[in-house]
């Protein structure tokens, strides 16, 4: 991240040797002011305009960190022993750029080197300076439209064969169409004006007319079977690989965006594009060469009869572009109305037992009814808006018609054209209209599949933040967990875990304990490598966990959550999520293990029972066996245990912990726990406390210490009337 | 019925008493407490019902966001004091406030704003509109939320320059 800014004119001489020099838009007493935080030799500057609001020497000031305010955050630190120091208060647009500076200022004051800046996790456009949307690295107004359709049209490439094959049928039925017209002005003049000429020729150009009417028909029919098919396979191909794109993601990139907008990406996005790739662009081109060559043919007829055909068009267009902002901002408005009514009417229904057990179903019908009406009253004033501008266009679009008539009657009756001609061209007409109308929706069309399409090729595109090192080793895991002064936040001005260490030798398990909000499952999910640690490192049998690939790392890793998921599908094919093609005996083996096969075989479908919708529902602790059952069938080295017994009675607890306790032999264990007693067998028992290790060791050391983890222990006692010292946490040699 | 205990009486909660508190700044710029005998030093404040009653129902917390008391009502204290506590919430709440919106561009289902406010011109971005443009009060009020966590104000939506509002409207609910 960029720490040097050009200072700001008035300070230029004084942060003329500045190490690193960063605006700050809010003065002391929050007041928004032109601010700069500058390091100048080893002290840290605080300006206010070209006020010197305070200086300090860096060395001085420890415990740097970055307190959230609500739109703003502060930088603070303490001096001399404790008292706390205010270095800048800024807005939330700062403060991953100060959460950079106080990493730097850390470094400096233990290894005593300024860290060299770089442009890089910037989150804004270097070409227009507009912010750019975490999880993105493209500028919606500077990526180049060019470039979407370079990328698809590298994804078509299989089907460019077909997609011309159809075009061109298209170009054929549309030429046998236009050239009806001119049969038309044949068969009129003459043949039925003076009334000459043989009959049966008159009688062969009907005839030619009715073959160009049917094999037009044909053709288009044969044509849009093709396309449609084309089309399909295309967006299946789009489809699987936005799937696969989001399967291989990390949980960082996933976690930036809600579930609704990946799917948006993978369904509506695809269907987009699609409609565009295999619908609009192939009726453009179409309307394009039917447009040019039929002007041209009008042009050679009577070019003057041709420019007042071409009249109407300015206005019709200017009336579209006039317009196209305020249909654009109204379809906007019914669409975001839409989706308000509908979330409404989930909400309600997910909730009615709520709803009718607090009896407030007449609020929450007056509730719908005013998001309802008001969505009808956008609909209708959108409706309203077509109804006049549709017959309005065909009125413009229409005029030409009465223009040509009028002149085109004119050469006529002088004798400079021929009823035939008049006709042909009066026919010619709709063939020039039809593809301007369409032409005009092209800009409407354009954006909505640039606006998909770069938003799926954002997901494609995007680069994996935690991704497998090139050539890694093949290494088989023991079950040595290290972890080395770890630091790691969600948002790096917000650190979660400050530097834990702690070791875990094969077979061990170790009890986390502490409150909620202090970093625990966050462990979890740095083991896992979910994520990966901003500072230090963590190790497995010696090795950083970066460098082994993730699918070895957590093939060996089994995980049992609080929360279990399960999904649809019957009990056998849950448990075998784990080891697709795992024999019944190993699934027998894994359920009898956690305490499931008993209830099991009890249902009248046995392991075949069908899980969740229309199935079998299942209680909380039926589930979480089953999901150890899942984990034990992975037969893993290290096993982790989140929370897993909290949301059970005590009678399925014990179930459980009887099941848990045969798995966790022989196994690395990393457990979370609330309930102290889940941990009575722990090794070792971690004690976390503000993202550090408050205390580390076995119960009978941590309840004479009396810390934080006695604390915890006496607490539960006295809630849980635990009254005996026996059935607390008590280590097991 | 009538000799039901009240859920006040049971919660517990420690409404501070303005009598017996003084509120102070301390190494230039911390929010100290003396209450009752006791010392309570590097406070911070936070509001339970920003939008509604900013004045009233202050959290008073210690540096561990353990609350400490509940402040009723600003207007219980000195003018003194309430300068004091204003002075502390005014570092904490920052939002600005919107009285224009010169350009407001839609791009891949990403509003692009760029306002007046009186802290000056900003520009910024905004993910999900439905959640990050709200309506408050009786609907001409208006909190925006950027995709930084920067917060703005628009007083009242009905009176901005009809182009402004006609450029936002489509996006509030």
């Amino acid at each position: 991240m960029r720490l040097k800014f050009d200072p700001p004119e008035a300070l230029r001489e004084a942060l003329a040797e500045a190490v690193y020099c960063i605006p700050c838009d809010m003065d002391f007493n929050g007041a928004p002011c032109d601010g700069t935080v500058a390091i100048v030799g080893n002290e840290i500057r605080t300006y206010a305009g070209d006020v010197l609001l305070q200086k300090i020497d860096v060395s001085e000031l420890s415990e740097l960190t970055i307190h959230l305010g609500v739109g703003c955050a502060e930088f603070v630190a303490e001096v001399n022993g404790g008292e706390p120091y205010l270095i800048a208060l800024f807005s939330r647009k700062h403060s991953e750029r100060f959460a950079e500076l106080s990493r730097a200022m850390k470094i400096h004051q233990t290894h005593n080197v300024w860290i060299e800046d770089n442009d890089e996790n910037e989150r804004v456009c270097f070409k227009c300076g507009r912010r750019l949307i975490q999880g993105s690295n493209i500028c919606p107004f500077c990526s180049k439209k060019g470039s979407v359709f370079g990328k698809m049209f590298k994804m078509l490439k299989p089907y460019l064969p077909t997609m011309i094959f159809v075009i061109s049928l298209y170009i054929i039925s549309s030429g046998i169409s236009i050239s009806t017209p001119i049969i038309n002005r044949i068969l009129i003049d003459d043949y039925l004006a003076p009334q000459q000429g043989p009959l049966y020729q008159a009688i062969l150009l009907v005839v030619a007319l009715f073959v160009c009417y049917v094999s037009s028909t044909f053709i288009s029919i044969y044509a849009n079977r093709r396309s449609v098919r084309v089309g399909n396979s295309f967006s299946n191909d789009l489809r699987i690989a936005a799937y696969a794109k989001v399967q291989a993601m990390s949980v960082n990139s996933i976690s930036k965006r809600t579930p609704g907008d990946l799917m948006n990406r993978i369904t509506n996005d695809t269907a987009a594009v699609q409609g565009f790739i295999t619908g609009t662009l192939q009726s453009i081109m179409l309307q394009v060469i039917t447009l040019v060559v039929v002007t041209i043919i009008m042009f050679c007829v009577n070019w003057r009869l041709t420019l007042w055909a071409y009249l109407p068009v300015p206005f019709a267009g200017l009336l579209i572009v006039t317009v196209r902002r305020v249909i654009r901002l109204k379809n906007e408005s019914l669409w975001r109305w839409g989706s308000r009514s509908n979330s409404i009417l989930y909400d309600i229904i997910r909730g009615i037992r709520v709803v009718k057990s607090f009896g407030t179903e007449k609020q929450e019908v007056e509730k719908y009814q005013k998001v309802s009406k008001k969505h009808s009253e956008v609909m209708a004033s959108n409706e309203k808006l077509w109804a006049v501008l549709s017959p309005t266009l065909i009125f413009v679009m229409g005029f030409g018609e009465f223009i040509i008539l009028y002149f085109g009657g004119q050469n006529v009756i002088g004798g400079q054209m021929t009823v035939g001609e008049l006709i042909q061209f009066t026919s010619f007409l709709g063939y020039i209209y039809s593809p301007l109308n369409t032409l005009t929706l092209l800009p409407q069309q354009l954006t909505a599949f640039f606006t998909s399409s770069a938003k799926l090729f954002e997901i494609l595109d995007e680069e994996q933040d935690v991704e497998d090192k090139e050539e890694p080793e093949p290494i088989e895991i023991k079950g040595h967990i290290r972890f080395e002064d770890v630091y790691f936040g969600y948002n790096s001005y917000e650190p979660v875990i400050k530097g834990i260490s702690f070791d875990i030798h094969p077979g061990e398990m170790i009890g986390v304990v502490g409150p909620s909000g202090v970093g625990k499952s966050t462990l979890i999910n740095l083991i896992m490598r979910f994520y990966d640690v901003t500072g230090g490192r963590i190790l497995i049998d010696g090795h950083d966990v970066r460098d082994i690939p993730q699918q070895t790392l957590r093939e060996n890793i089994g995980i049992v959550f609080q929360e279990t998921f399960l999904f649809a599908g019957t009990i056998y094919d849950n448990i075998a999520y784990a080891k697709p093609g795992a024999l019944p005996e190993e699934i027998f083996a894994a359920t009898k293990i956690a305490n499931a096969h008993e209830f099991i075989i009890k249902l009248p479908d046995g392991y075949n029972t069908k899980i969740g919708e229309n199935g079998y529902t299942m209680s909380g602790g039926e589930r979480q066996r089953i999901a150890i059952a899942r984990a034990v069938l992975r037969n893993p080295t290290i096993l982790i245990l989140d929370e897993a017994t909290a949301a059970l009675d005590t009678e399925t607890e014990h179930l459980i912990q009887e099941a848990l306790e045969r798995l966790v032999k022989g196994r690395t264990t990393f457990a979370i726990a609330h309930r102290l007693s889940t941990l009575r067998h722990a090794t070792k028992l971690l004690c976390i406390d503000k993202g550090k290790v408050a205390e580390m060791g076995p119960h009978d050391e941590l309840m004479e210490k009396q810390g934080v983890y006695y604390r915890l222990v006496m607490a539960q006692r006295q809630t849980t009337k635990m009254a005996t010292a026996d059935s607390l946490p008590d280590k097991k040699k | 019925m009538e000799n039901r205990i009240s859920i006040e009486s049971l919660a517990g909660v420690n409404y501070l008493d303005p009598a017996k508190a003084r509120f102070y700044i301390k190494y230039d710029n911390f929010l100290c407490l003396d209450y009752d005998g006791e010392t309570y030093e590097n406070l911070k404040l936070h509001r339970a019902m920003p939008f509604k009653l900013p004045d009233d129902y202050i959290s008073v917390q210690d540096m561990d966001s353990k609350e400490l008391f509940l402040i009723r009502s600003l207007y219980q204290f000195s003018e003194e004091q309430v300068k004091v506590l204003t002075s502390v919430i005014k570092k904490r709440y920052y939002c600005p406030k919107i009285s224009a919106i010169p350009s407001l561009k839609a791009k891949l289902g990403y509003l692009y704003f760029e306002v007046e406010t009186d802290a000056g011109h900003k520009s910024f971005a905004l993910r999900d509109a439905t959640h990050n443009l709200r309506r408050l009060d009786d609907g001409t009020r208006i909190i925006v939320v950027d995709v930084d966590g920067n917060r703005y104000e628009i007083p009242d939506v009905a009176k901005m320059p009809p182009k402004d509002f006609k450029r936002i409207e489509p996006y509030l609910l």
